[in-house]
């Protein structure tokens, strides 16, 4: 709790800073949330290498967000960094969909094992159960997948959920709800 | 599978991380589009920027500038108010701030009587300065107000006295009563030169000094006092409330 609390204060923080086009305040924030941000992303788009980029090109985003000084609209650093992060995956795969003609509803709906980076691969070997919940993570729907990255991988609050997703806060409450039980049924296939 | 053990295997996920020569080599070009070719902001302009915010951040929060706006209210504004009610009297407009104030201060020694009596005696003190000062003004509604706060003030002081004299011989008499624990006698006879000296060998001729017994009682004092008020002798009356307390001080 204590925790928490910090870091919601150094967070706080350092979006303030941001607000002030604080350079040393960004570099902070990318070296805090790169990870989070590139795992967010990575579970969007199964793919490390365009998760890679897209999670270059998020932080440059944010960025020139940050220079033209447009934060009026976010409440939090998260929500920047996510709501950023979503709209480029969805720009992503808006390009993508007038390129090779994919549907916006075909959003990473598997993600394929074989294609995952080396480590997560060792990881998955070692543990049959997390391989399994991997496996199970990767066929569930799009917008329940998101929310569960959100709320359980990336320990976000249903708050900061809300925020993002622009979902009030007992629908979001509802979505983790739904899409824990239905990817606990697909683990227990 | 139970949703607990699902939501803890999702948890290990987190180990799942952006490869770390990327991750380096990214911030590298972050950096290099962040500061374009600038030095990186100093480190002391950055230090004070944070503290500056920090700052900022903590009095934004609600229940900080609540407690703050309390803490002044209670503290700056009792305080400002006592000030510039303490020469307040009756009918003047910061007169209830004061006696808010002598209420609020009489109630945090309200399980101190003695400490009660004494203030009580000190804010009638106050009351014979305010008499003073409206005697000489001559208005009579004041007057009677402030007369009749002394005589309260001074009475319940009086019958708390009174109580405790009271509660006092009882408990003497309840002593007295029960039987008292026969001493040992003494069966080794001594002998003894009563000779008057004291330590240094000097003959004693006169008797010991025996201390002083206070002739008044408080109460009695404090009739005086009112008696004093009544002839408006106010630096009597305010030496008198003085001398009492100063008796009850000493009797605890």
């Amino acid at each position: 709790m204590t925790k928490s609390l910090v870091k919601q204060s150094s967070d706080r923080l350092l979006f303030l800073r941001l607000k002030i086009k604080d350079q040393a305040a960004f570099i902070q924030a990318y070296e805090a949330y790169q990870a989070d941000i590139y795992r967010f992303i990575y579970f969007k788009v199964n793919s490390e290498a365009e998760a890679q980029d897209l999670t270059s090109t998020v932080f440059l985003k944010v960025w020139s967000v940050v220079q033209a000084g447009k934060l009026k609209g976010y409440n939090t650093l998260k929500s920047l960094l996510y709501t950023v992060a979503r709209n480029t995956v969805i720009d992503f795969y808006r390009t993508n969909s007038k390129l090779n003609n994919v549907s916006l509803d075909n959003e990473a709906e598997s993600i394929d094992i074989v294609d995952s980076q080396p480590d997560i691969l060792e990881m998955l070997q070692q543990d049959s159960d997390l391989k399994i919940i991997y496996q199970a993570l990767a066929e569930l729907k799009p917008e329940y997948r998101e929310v569960i990255v959100m709320h359980f991988v990336n320990e976000l609050s249903v708050a900061e959920i809300a925020q993002v997703t622009g979902k009030r806060p007992g629908n979001v409450r509802v979505i983790i709800h739904r899409g824990l039980e239905a990817l606990r049924k697909l683990a227990n296939e | 599978m139970n949703d607990h053990f699902v939501s803890q295997q999702l948890k290990k996920l987190r180990q799942i991380t952006p490869n770390a020569d990327w991750v380096s080599q990214q911030q590298q070009v972050i950096m290099a589009q962040v500061y374009n070719g600038q030095q990186p902001t100093s480190l002391a302009f950055s230090r004070w920027s944070e503290l500056w915010l920090s700052f900022k951040y903590t009095f934004s929060q609600p229940g900080v500038v609540v407690s703050a706006i309390l803490a002044i209210v209670v503290l700056g504004g009792g305080t400002t108010s006592y000030l510039a009610g303490r020469q307040a009297k009756p009918g003047d407009s910061l007169y209830i701030a004061k006696k808010i104030n002598e209420r609020a201060h009489l109630l945090a020694v309200s399980f101190d009587r003695a400490e009660q009596n004494k203030l009580k005696l000190a804010l009638a003190s106050q009351r014979v300065s305010e008499m003073a000062a409206v005697g000489s003004e001559g208005n009579q509604q004041q007057a009677a107000a402030i007369s009749r706060e002394f005589k309260q003030t001074v009475s319940d002081v009086k019958d708390r006295l009174a109580q405790a004299e009271s509660r006092a011989a009882t408990e003497a008499l309840v002593k007295a009563s029960q039987p008292k624990a026969v001493a040992p006698v003494k069966t080794e006879e001594t002998f003894s030169a009563a000779t008057g000296k004291d330590k240094t060998g000097r003959l004693e001729i006169s008797q010991p000094a025996v201390a002083p017994v206070a002739t008044q009682t408080p109460s009695q004092i404090l009739e005086e006092a009112e008696q004093l008020f009544d002839k408006q002798e106010y630096s009597a009356a305010i030496d008198k409330l003085e001398a009492a307390s100063q008796l009850m001080d000493s009797a605890k």
